[in-house]
C-alpha cells in the first residue's frame, strides 16, 4: 500500500477558499482523520483526492504516482487512481441488487463475471451480508446499507479508501457498534485509509493520526492522544473534548520559578515553555478530569485553589460541577461518583502541573 | 389511596378519550358518506349512463349495432382514435426532446438567468391552448401576421396535422420540463462520484447510472405527456377542423353537438378515449409502483455544476430565442388580432383599434354573458371545490379506513379523465328528472368542481400531511373541542393552500373548453367555449379580444398563486 501526500494543496469555489495550502502525508496502511466543524473543506479535500474536481494549486501523491499536479499539469481521472470512496449518503445505486453494486467496480476492471461474483460475495461476507445479496437497497435497513457501501469499496482492492462521514446517518447506538467494526476491518485489512468526520469522539477512537482542519487549514496533525493532551491552539483545545480555557500572564515567583498566574491572582505551575518570557500572556488549557476536588485543604504545597461549588450534575459515569474561583467558572469531573459535595459548598481544587497545556493566545 | 385517585383520572381520561372518538367517528363517517355519495353521483353514475348508451338501444335492449356501426365507418371512429394516437406520440417525442436539454440546462449547468428562463419555459403550459392555436393561425396564415411584417408570401397550410402536433407539443412539453428538472434536481452527485471512483470512465456512468435512474422518470413523463395530449381539445378543433382532420375528442364533439347528434357514437367514441388514457395511465402507476425504489431517498447533495465555457452564451442566446417564439411572439399577435379594425385591410397603425373589447364587455350580449358566466362560475366553482376538496383529503389523510382509500381514489379519477369524456358523461346523465341540471349554469357548474376537485385534492393532501399531528393534539390537550380545535389550529396553516387552490381552479375554469363545450347552452355559455365558436365561424376579433381577456386573467391568476406559494413549478 503506498502512502498519499498533499502538498500545499489550493481549492477555491468563487472568492470562498475551501482548501488552503494544506500538506499532509498520510502514510502506508495508516488512518488518517480529517476532523474538523461542518463547512471546514473536509469534503472538498476528499474530493481532491478522489479527483471528483480539480484543484487550484499544489499536487496530490500516491506513492510514486502523481495524480494530481498543477505545475506538471497532471490530472488522472477518478476511475484510474485505484482508490475507493464510502459515501455519506451511501450512494448505493438504487436501480441494482446488493450484489450488483458490489460486482460494480470489479467489472469496470474487466475482472470476468464469475470471478467478480466470488470476490464481491467474499466482500460481502466480510460485513456479514453475504445472505443478502439478492435485496434491493432499499430493502435494507440504513446500517445495512452502510456495511453493502463499504462492502462495495474494498471488493476492488482499492490501494486508498476514502470515507466521508460514513457513520452521521446512523443512530447513536449503531454507530458506536460501527466504529468498532470499521476499526477491526481497518486493522485486517491493513488500507491505507482517510477518513472524514466532525465527531471528535470518532475520530479518537477510530485514527491512528488526526488531521485537525479550521477553514480550509490544517491547525494539527498528530496521533489522538497527542492532540488531546497538548492541542497546538486554543481552537484544537476546544474541539477536541471538554476543557477549561483560562487567561493567564507568565511571572516568575519568589524562587524565580516561572509560573502562571491566572485571574484569581493564583499561581498555576506546569511545563512552560521557554519560549514564553516574562509577562507574556497566555491561555491555559486544563481538562476537567485532571483537576481534583478536596474538602480539606490538601497535601499538596502548589497549583491549589480556592473555590466554591455552583451547579452539579449526575451524567452516570461521572459527576460535572462548575466551580466558582473567584469570578472564574471551572469546570471539573469527579469519576468517583459515590462522593457528591453540597453546592454552595467550599472546596479546594488540585491541578495536576503535568496536564496543563500552556497556549499563545 | 394513592391508588383510587390513580384510577379515577384514569377513568376520566378513558372517558374523555371515547366520547372523543365517538364524536369523531360520527362525523368522519358522516363526511365520509356524504363524499362518496356525491362522487357516485356525479362521477361514477355518468360513466354508467355513457356505458348504457353505447350498448341499449333507444326501446332498452342490449345491443352491439352502436360498436358494429362505429368499426364499419373507419372515417369516424378508426381514423379519429388513430389520428389521436399517433399525434399524441408525435408531441411526446417532440416534447422530450424540447424538454430534456432545457432540464439538463436548467438544473445541470452554470446557465445565467436559469430562474427566468424556467419561468418562461413554463408560460406556454400556463396559457390556454386554444389561445395558442389561434396565434398560431394568425401569424402563418394567408394575408397573417408574419406575412404583413415580412412583405413575402409563406406559402404552406396554416391547417393540418402538423399544426396540431407542433401547438401540442408547444402547449405541454412544460409538463415534461417541469417532471424532469425534478427529477434532476433529486438526483444526488454521489451516485456518479460512486460510479468514476470504483473505474468507471465518463460514458460508462453515463449508460450503466445516470440513464438507468433517470429512465423511470423519463417514460413517467412521456407517458403523461402522451395521455394529455390524448385530451386535448382546442388545438385539434381550431387547425385540424378545416382541413377535415379529426381526432377522438374533435369527433366526439362534433357527434354531440352538431346536427344531427349521434350520442351513443359519442358514447362509444368518449369510452375508447377513456380507455386509452386509463391504459396508459395504469401502466405508469403499476411501472412506477414496480420502480418505486429507484425514487431517491437520502440527503443529495449538491449536484456538480457542469460548466458551459464558450457555450454559455449560444445556450442563453439560444433560450431566448426559444422563448420569444413560444412566448412573445403568441402574445404579440394575439394583442394585434384583437386590435384589428378591418380585417384585410393589414396591421398597420392606422387599421388598430381597442373597440372590441368594449364590444364584448359592453355591447355584444352574448360575448357580455359569456363573460360574466365563466367569472361567476370561476368563482363558486373554485370555493365549492375547495369546500368539498378540503374535506376530503382531511379525511383521506387522517383516517386509517379502507374508506379514505376509495375517497382518494374516486376523487382523484377525474383527474385522468379526459374532459370532453367528463362532458359527455354529464350531459347524458342529467337531461331528466331528478336530476335535469342540463341547460341551467349548475351543469357547468357541477362538470367544473368535478374536473378541477383533483387540483384541490392533491394540494390539500399535501398540506394536511405537513401539518403534524402532534400539532393538533397539543391543542386538544388544552382542552378545546376537536371542531374548535380543527378551525382554530388548522385553519391559519392551511389559508395559504386553500387561496391557492382556490386561485388555481378559478384559472382552470378560464382554459377550460373541452367539457364545457359539450356541457352549454345557449344562455349559459362561457368565454373561452365562444371563443372558440366565434373563431371557427371566423369571428375573429371577438374571439381573440375575448381569449385575451382569459389569458390576461389567467396570467395574473397564476402568477398569484406562485406568489404565495401555493403552486412551485419547478424546485431550485
Ligand atoms: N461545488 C461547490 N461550489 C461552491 N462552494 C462549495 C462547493 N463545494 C463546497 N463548497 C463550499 O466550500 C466549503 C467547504 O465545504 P465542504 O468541503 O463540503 O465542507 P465539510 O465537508 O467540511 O463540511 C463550504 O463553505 C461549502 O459551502
Ligand atoms: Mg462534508
Amino acid at each position: 500500500m503506498p502512502e498519499v501526500v498533499l502538498s500545499d494543496l489550493y481549492k477555491k469555489f468563487g472568492k470562498l477558499v475551501a482548501v488552503d495550502h494544506i500538506n499532509l502525508t498520510v502514510k502506508d496502511g495508516q488512518f488518517l482523520t480529517l476532523l474538523g466543524p461542518s463547512g471546514c473543506g473536509k469534503t472538498t479535500t476528499l474530493r481532491l483526492i478522489a479527483g471528483f474536481i480539480k484543484p487550484d494549486g499544489g499536487e496530490i501523491r500516491v506513492g510514486d504516482r502523481r495524480v494530481s499536479s498543477i505545475q506538471a499539469n497532471v490530472n488522472v481521472p477518478p476511475e484510474k487512481r485505484k482508490m475507493a470512496m464510502v459515501f455519506q449518503s451511501y450512494a448505493l445505486w438504487p436501480h441494482m441488487t446488493v450484489l450488483d453494486n458490489v460486482m460494480f467496480g470489479l467489472r469496470t476492471r474487466k475482472i470476468p463475471a464469475n470471478k467478480a461474483k466470488q470476490r464481491a460475495m467474499e466482500s460481502l461476507a466480510l460485513v456479514q451480508l453475504a445472505d443478502l445479496a439478492d435485496r434491493f437497497p432499499h430493502q435494507l435497513s440504513g446500517g445495512q446499507q452502510q456495511r453493502v457501501s463499504f462492502a462495495r469499496a474494498i471488493a476492488t482492492e482499492p490501494e486508498v479508501l476514502l470515507l466521508d462521514e460514513p457513520l452521521s446517518n446512523l443512530d447513536a447506538k449503531l454507530r458506536e457498534a460501527m466504529r468498532f467494526e470499521l476499526r477491526q476491518l481497518h486493522n485486517e485489512l491493513a488500507i491505507t485509509t482517510i477518513y472524514v468526520t466532525h465527531d471528535q469522539t470518532e475520530a479518537i477512537m477510530l485514527s491512528d493520526e488526526i488531521c485537525l482542519i479550521h477553514k480550509g487549514k490544517i491547525l494539527q496533525a498528530c496521533p489522538p492522544k497527542e492532540i488531546y493532551d497538548n492541542p497546538s491552539c486554543c481552537t484544537v483545545a476546544d474541539f477536541i473534548g471538554i476543557t477549561n480555557l483560562m487567561p493567564a500572564v507568565i511571572k516568575y515567583d519568589a524562587e524565580r520559578v516561572k509560573a502562571a498566574v491566572i485571574q484569581s491572582g493564583d499561581m498555576i505551575y506546569s511545563h512552560i515553555p521557554n519560549n514564553y518570557p516574562d509577562q507574556a500572556e497566555v491561555t491555559l488549557s486544563i481538562r476537567p478530569e485532571y483537576i481534583k476536588i478536596y474538602q480539606d485543604l490538601p497535601s499538596e504545597k502548589k497549583n491549589v485553589l480556592k473555590g466554591k461549588i455552583k451547579e452539579r450534575t449526575y451524567t452516570g459515569n461521572n459527576i460535572d460541577y462548575r466551580i466558582a474561583v473567584q469570578e472564574e467558572i471551572i469546570r471539573v469531573q469527579v469519576f468517583d461518583t459515590d462522593i457528591f459535595h453540597q453546592i454552595e459548598a467550599q472546596v479546594y481544587l488540585w491541578i495536576n502541573p503535568d496536564k496543563v497545556t500552556v497556549l499563545s493566545e | 389511596m394513592t391508588d383510587t385517585s390513580y384510577q379515577t383520572s384514569e377513568n376520566i381520561t378513558v372517558w374523555r378519550s371515547i366520547s372523543d372518538s365517538l364524536l369523531k367517528i360520527r362525523t368522519e363517517h358522516i363526511v365520509v358518506t356524504l363524499a362518496i355519495l356525491l362522487l357516485v353521483v356525479f362521477v361514477v353514475y355518468p360513466y354508467g349512463t355513457m356505458l348504457k348508451k353505447s350498448i341499449v338501444t333507444k326501446t332498452g335492449d342490449l345491443t352491439l349495432e352502436h360498436i358494429k356501426e362505429a368499426f364499419a365507418s373507419g372515417d369516424v371512429f378508426l381514423e379519429p382514435l388513430i389520428n389521436s394516437l399517433s399525434i399524441s406520440f408525435f408531441v411526446t417525442l417532440i416534447c422530450l426532446v424540447i424538454a430534456m436539454p432545457f432540464a439538463f440546462l436548467v438544473s445541470k449547468t452554470d446557465l445565467p438567468f436559469k430562474k427566468l428562463i424556467s419561468i418562461g419555459l413554463i408560460v406556454p403550459y400556463i396559457l390556454p391552448s386554444y389561445g395558442l392555436s389561434m396565434s398560431w393561425i394568425l401569424l402563418f396564415s394567408k394575408k397573417g401576421v408574419l406575412e404583413f411584417f415580412w412583405g413575402k408570401e409563406l406559402g404552406f397550410s396554416v391547417y393540418g396535422y402538423w399544426a396540431i402536433v407542433t401547438i401540442q407539443a408547444i402547449h405541454i412539453y412544460p409538463f415534461a420540463f417541469i417532471l424532469l428538472t425534478n427529477a434532476y434536481a433529486q438526483l444526488n452527485q454521489e451516485f456518479f462520484d460512486a460510479g468514476r471512483i470504483l473505474g468507471g470512465g465518463k460514458r460508462y456512468v453515463l449508460w450503466r447510472i445516470t440513464i438507468p435512474l433517470l429512465a423511470p422518470a423519463i417514460l413517467s413523463s412521456a407517458i403523461l405527456v402522451f395521455a394529455y395530449a390524448m385530451a386535448e381539445f382546442a388545438p385539434a378543433m381550431l387547425l385540424g377542423g378545416p382541413e377535415g382532420i379529426y381526432v377522438l375528442t374533435t369527433q366526439i364533439w362534433s357527434f354531440a353537438t352538431v346536427f344531427p347528434t349521434n350520442l351513443p357514437m359519442a358514447a362509444i367514441l368518449a369510452i375508447t378515449l377513456m380507455l386509452c388514457t386509463l391504459t396508459v395511465l395504469t401502466f405508469n402507476q403499476i411501472y412506477l409502483a414496480r420502480r418505486r425504489f429507484t425514487t431517491i431517498t437520502g440527503k443529495a447533495s449538491r449536484i456538480d455544476i457542469v460548466a458551459l465555457g464558450k457555450w454559455k452564451y449560444a445556450a442563453l442566446a439560444g433560450c431566448f430565442a426559444f422563448l420569444f417564439f413560444v412566448i412573445i411572439l403568441p402574445l404579440f399577435t394575439l394583442m394585434l388580432g384583437a386590435m384589428i379594425d378591418i380585417w384585410g385591410k393589414g396591421y398597420g397603425l392606422g387599421n388598430l383599434t381597442l373597440k372590441h373589447f368594449k364590444e364584448v364587455f359592453f355591447e355584444l350580449e352574448d360575448c357580455k354573458r359569456s363573460i360574466l358566466n365563466v367569472f361567476s362560475l370561476g368563482v363558486s366553482a373554485g370555493a365549492v371545490a375547495v369546500v368539498i376538496g378540503m374535506v376530503i383529503s382531511y379525511f383521506i389523510i387522517r383516517s386509517r379506513q379502507a374508506a379514505s382509500r376509495a375517497l382518494n381514489l374516486v376523487a382523484f379519477i377525474p383527474f385522468v379523465i379526459p374532459g370532453i369524456v367528463i362532458g359527455i358523461g354529464l350531459i347524458l346523465s342529467f337531461t331528466r328528472p331528478p336530476l335535469a341540471l342540463y341547460g341551467t349554469i349548475w351543469m357547468l357548474l357541477v362538470g367544473y368542481v368535478i374536473r378541477f376537485l383533483p387540483i384541490v385534492t392533491s394540494s390539500g393532501t399535501a398540506a394536511f400531511r405537513q401539518i403534524d399531528e402532534e400539532l393538533e393534539e397539543a391543542g386538544r390537550i388544552f382542552g378545546a373541542s376537536w371542531i374548535k380545535t380543527q378551525i382554530k389550529i388548522l385553519f391559519p396553516i392551511l389559508k395559504s393552500p386553500l387561496i391557492g387552490a382556490w386561485l388555481l381552479v378559478f384559472v382552470s375554469v378560464m382554459k377550460e373548453v373541452s367539457m364545457s363545450s359539450i356541457v352549454w347552452s345557449p344562455g349559459t355559455e362561457v368565454a373561452p367555449v365562444m371563443a372558440l365558436i366565434a373563431f371557427a365561424d371566423g369571428e375573429f376579433s371577438q374571439a381573440v379580444s375575448l381569449s385575451g381577456v382569459m389569458i390576461a386573467v389567467v396570467l395574473v391568476g397564476t402568477w398569484l398563486a406562485v406568489k404565495i406559494g401555493a403552486v412551485k413549478f419547478v424546485e431550485t
